[in-house]
């Protein structure tokens, strides 16, 4: 049998996974909001926060939840080369396979001979990395009203005036996702862990030890998972070579400063 | 597989870290307090130390009944008198010598208590000039009193007590001067005034006649740069000041607080509470 500690470490493996999506009521909010958007006559939605704010989650989830009931694509991984994004799209949408080069007038004609009753919905993660000319033809992909892009877009300056630039006139709607406040922190670790039945390690998470997490992440949903999976990892590995029992009470500062430590969320 | 060992230390590191601002504060502090406290207890053993050295100080002050220096000047110029008047007649001039011998030792003690009295570059000046004006008279009749006079000056005592007088004539002379400077000045600011219109000169003059104690024509100039520029807090604060000099304390009262209303300007509300409470001269 495994120990509990390597399980609660597994949980908190860096994934997105739908699966593994923790409903929030202020997230649930936002989320159903975007559900809600995608469902209004739309061009484009934009969806942007930090990094390790949730942004691949969503749209994970939403991929999962629509993709029985609607047309609808996930891109996770950018496509950056403009030939292969529009002969992606066409082969995943349309069932057309391209050989030769495709360009944004060969892929128009074809949206609009061959356009569905639904609208496709296509989600493009991580569309920071897009180039600008690549945007700017995405952007009037879905002027055709043919089809609907949802994109994520990692918040800072230059990526709210690239926002600004491209979709400023547009028919669209943005969502912002932030970091979790303190109590939501500590709902999202218990939760997490409970539902892959780690109770003990759940029950360790006290407000004080979850303050000092929160300390430490600020509440991000990334850094948090890392942090756990090596505050679990230090347990696991004391386990196998302490023989004294370690306290599922609570979990000691000395553990999650020295698992901040290794994920350099603490410089030392 | 994580190197336990390694963040172990790496974590005793950062512990290490983390508390050395604390203990470094609580050193500091432990270091601190006990000085502060040295030093404390050793000035209050000082100060009633010095209190009795002070007192020791004081002691010889009551020794300085010529202390009463005031007198003793007084004295000298009184054994100065004889002098201009011994100016003409000679022997007369001889008798003060022998007076002004015992007055130098105590100026000496003077000297070495208040170095600041001495004045000794412009008492030599008056000097000069009152042999000027004695020397053509005496020149030629006095060459043992012109011997007795050099040395004199090198013992700098006797002259500075003569001269004292000598300087009040000289500043009162300058204060003179200073009046008809002003004065001209203002002649010229109001002529530059009637030219330019500028509140700034009007305000100008409207100070420098309160100043000098017209406060009429304070009162007038303030209240003309009123008219220009309603916006000036130190002419309604002059105008303020005028009216009070001019005994009319009730309108610099509502002067005062109808500005106040307007500009809520601190200056004059601090003008306005003296003058309510009386401070105001």
């Amino acid at each position: 049998m495994e120990s509990i500690f390597a399980n609660s470490k597994n949980v908190f493996l860096d994934t997105v996974n739908a699966k593994d999506y923790i409903q929030l009521d202020r997230v649930s909010a936002i989320y159903k909001s975007l559900k809600d958007s995608i469902a209004k006559p739309l061009k484009m939605v934009l969806l942007f926060g930090k990094p390790g704010t949730g942004k691949s989650m969503f749209l994970s989830k939403l991929y999962d939840d629509l993709a029985q009931e609607c047309n609808i694509y996930l891109y996770e991984t950018p496509i950056l080369d403009e030939t292969e994004f529009y002969k992606v799209l066409a082969q995943d949408i349309f069932n057309i396979q391209y050989n030769d080069t495709l360009n944004l007038t060969q892929f128009m004609k074809i949206v609009k001979e061959r356009a569905v009753e639904e609208v496709p919905i296509v989600l493009l993660d991580e569309a920071q990395l897009y180039s600008e000319v690549l945007m700017e033809k995405i952007r009037l992909l879905s002027d055709t009203r043919c089809i609907k892009f949802v994109i994520t877009l990692h918040k800072t300056e230059k990526e709210d005036l690239i926002a600004k630039e491209h979709f400023q006139t547009r028919i669209w709607e943005t969502f912002e996702l932030e970091n979790a406040s303190k109590a939501e922190l500590k709902i999202y670790i218990q939760k997490k862990l409970m539902k892959a039945n780690c109770f003990d390690t759940a029950n360790m998470f006290h407000t004080k030890t979850v303050n000092k997490i929160y300390k430490l992440t600020q509440g991000n949903y990334r850094d948090t998972n890392k942090l756990l999976y090596t505050l679990f990892d230090i347990y696991h590995t004391y386990e196998k070579n302490t023989h004294f029992p370690l306290s599922t009470t609570h979990i000691p500062n000395k553990f999650i400063e020295m698992a901040a430590i290794h994920t350099g969320l603490i410089n030392a | 597989m994580l190197n336990i060992h390694d963040l172990e230390k790496r974590w005793r590191r950062y512990k290490i870290k983390s508390f050395l601002p604390y203990v470094i504060v609580s050193i500091v502090l432990f270091a601190i307090v006990p000085a502060v406290y040295y030093f404390y207890t050793t000035n209050t053993k000082a100060v009633p130390q010095k209190k009795p050295t002070a007192a020791k100080k004081t002691v010889p002050k009551p020794m300085l009944p010529p202390k009463n220096k005031p007198a003793a000047v007084k004295a000298k110029p009184a054994a100065i008198q004889p002098e201009p008047m011994a100016v003409q007649p000679k022997p007369i001039a001889v008798q003060p010598k022998p007076v002004t011998v015992q007055p130098k030792t105590v100026v000496i003690k003077k000297t070495k208590e208040t170095s600041f009295q001495t004045l000794k570059p412009s008492m030599n000046f008056m000097k000069n000039i009152q042999h000027e004006v004695r020397q053509p008279q005496c020149r030629y009749k006095k060459t043992k009193q012109k011997q007795f006079k050099e040395r004199k000056v090198t013992e700098a005592v006797q002259d500075i007590s003569v001269e004292s007088p000598a300087i009040k004539k000289e500043k009162k002379i300058n204060i003179t001067i200073q009046r008809k400077e002003t004065q001209n000045d203002i002649y010229e600011i109001i002529k530059r005034f009637k030219k330019s219109r500028n509140p700034a000169l009007s305000l100008f003059v409207a100070k420098k006649y309160y100043e000098l104690g017209n406060y009429k024509q304070a009162y007038n100039y303030a209240l003309i740069t009123n008219q220009i520029n309603s916006n000036i807090e130190a002419s309604w604060i002059v105008f303020a000041k005028s009216l009070m000099q001019l005994h009319q304390k009730n309108k610099a009262i509502h002067t005062l607080q109808e500005y106040i209303k307007v500009s809520h300007s601190s200056n004059a509300e601090i003008l306005l509470n003296e003058i309510k409470s009386g401070k105001f001269k």
